[in-house]
């Protein structure tokens, strides 16, 4: 499929005339609704970035259909939906390829029925605290027994709700710690119709998944099994190569020419003798990037706040390697590890602190929830 | 299910990028990733999910599950007795789906590692062979 830009839109397939008349409505459009009102009467696939409110994302049209969205870290119906919520937009052109593979089939009467009715559904998946919670005053008395009583995201979720208003002051701190958000590059989405060939790109592959030969891949040890369909490519911005060629394959790792992994430097210490976190109250940290302890609840704080960024500085460089190419990396991994019915909840916050949670894990299920771990 | 099966297992589940085994030293023992994936990343990534792992261990955790989330993707470790399983996925997949998919591949996990570790070498592979066809 060719791409062609009119003007400052880039037109899939639809005609010069509807092109234009978009790119010149654009400046009138106030809002997402008003793009699907205004793209449901019109035959072509059309394709729009749209940003808000420190967030970007892009939204197709087929035939006055939406087919594929994206928003911030939200993809298809809950893109859609946060868009429609998010109120005033800026509209560009598209800078991602056709969608390989559509996400939505959805008419424009449904979808502008549910702006109403059900965007107050939709919780986005992160929805950390926009501020830290006030230091604790040294020389204050702690009552303890108050402290252990208090619900866990207590400690973690700040005073003043997100849709709640904000000092100027407060929105210029935010604004300088939220991520720049960058444009997007080809929708690296791992959704290929089984059985058929990678759609040919609007761009070359990314040169990290050109540059290992497929001479070092082994072949599985055992053979495929019948009825077990074979693994499809995963990349649709691939070159056009037979699907056989791109399919990931099961490899044992030779241990002859295996490096000797390099030892990271691990916390030091014996585990706290007689501690037993679920028996504990949580005890939670934050943590600032530079390791400075912002604010502790609990027994043995110092070692959970040495924890949560030397798990932190691990979980980041583990996304920057398993990131895919041409998502986004955001610095944001959140990371929890349970076991025993205890759990510990490594998440960065929206003000770039690192915030822990150790504790059981039924106390501990809100703050997971924001974070996104449990649906 | 036998030997390497077990990772086509968890291929088969939608949205899933691909897996890998590693042995509880953090060792990487054996993969199934889009060739976009290094095996040195792969290696990395082993190590420091060991790390990872003991420093919650050192704050009282008996780590038996490890999820991480970054962008739209997600690392998803379970342990089993002799190693580790890791799920790399993209946000929309079906958790019960994978998590079924996990049950049954660690019981066939041990076994597997077992015969990945150096006591049974004539199950590698050396990678500069030529792949059979």
């Amino acid at each position: 499929m060719t791409t062609k830009a009119r003007g400052e839109f880039p037109v899939y397939d639809g005609s010069a005339t509807a092109a234009a008349d978009l790119a010149g409505a654009a400046s009138r459009l106030r809002d997402v609704a008003d793009l699907v009102r205004r793209c449901s009467g019109l035959e072509g696939r059309y394709g729009f970035r749209v940003v808000a409110r420190g967030l970007s994302g892009h939204i197709f049209f087929d035939s006055g259909r939406v087919i594929h969205a994206e928003f911030g870290e939200d993809v298809g119906l809950r893109a859609v939906l946060e868009m429609l919520r998010v109120g005033p937009v800026l509209l560009e052109g598209a800078v991602l390829p056709w969608p390989s593979q559509p996400s939505l089939h959805l008419g424009p009467e449904l979808l502008l029925s549910m702006t109403e009715r059900d965007a107050s559904r939709v919780m986005r998946r992160v929805d950390l605290p926009v501020e830290p919670p006030p230091l604790p005053d040294p020389d204050a008395p702690i009552d303890d027994a108050a402290i252990e009583d208090a619900p866990a995201e207590a400690v973690l979720v700040a005073p003043v709700q997100p849709g709640a208003a904000r000092s100027s002051g407060v929105r210029r701190a935010i604004r300088k710690v939220l991520p720049r958000v960058e444009p997007r590059v080809p929708l690296a989405s791992s959704r290929v119709p089984r059985g058929a060939a990678p759609v040919s790109p609007a761009r070359p592959a990314p040169a990290r998944s050109a540059s290992i030969p497929m001479s070092s891949i082994t072949p599985r040890a055992a053979s495929e099994p019948a009825g077990v369909r074979p693994s499809a490519p995963r990349l649709a911005p691939a070159p056009v190569v037979p699907a056989r060629e791109v399919r990931s394959r099961a490899v044992v790792v030779s241990r002859s020419g295996r490096p000797a992994p390099a030892s990271e430097p691990a916390a030091a210490g014996p585990p706290l003798a007689g501690f037993s976190p679920a028996l504990e109250p949580t005890r939670m940290v934050r943590v600032t990037p530079r390791g400075d302890v912002l604010a502790e609840h609990g027994r043995d704080a110092q070692q959970l706040a040495e924890a949560a960024a030397f798990i932190h500085g691990l979980a980041n460089l583990i996304a920057a390697d398993l990131g895919r190419a041409g998502a986004p990396r955001t610095g944001r991994a959140n990371v929890h590890l349970s076991g025993a019915g205890v759990s510990l909840l490594v998440a960065r916050s929206e003000v770039n602190d690192i915030a822990a949670a150790l504790g059981p894990s039924e106390r501990v299920a809100s703050l997971l929830r924001k974070v996104g771990f449990k649906g | 299910m036998t030997g390497l099966d077990v990772l086509q297992l968890i291929q088969d589940v939608d949205w899933v990028v691909g897996s890998f085994i590693a042995n509880r030293r953090g060792e990487l023992l054996a993969y199934q990733m889009p060739p976009e994936f290094g095996e040195a990343e792969l290696a990395r990534t082993s190590t420091r999910l060991h790390s990872i792992v003991r420093s919650a261990e050192l704050c009282g955790v008996d780590v038996e599950q490890c999820d991480f989330s970054f962008s739209r993707y997600q690392l998803l470790v379970s342990r089993c007795a002799t190693g580790w399983l890791c799920v790399v996925a993209e946000a929309p997949v079906s958790r019960p789906a994978l998590s079924m998919a996990t049950r049954l591949a660690l019981a066939e996990l041990p076994a597997l590692i077992e015969s990945l570790e150096p006591r049974a070498p004539s199950l590698w592979r050396d990678r500069r062979a030529p792949a059979p066809p």
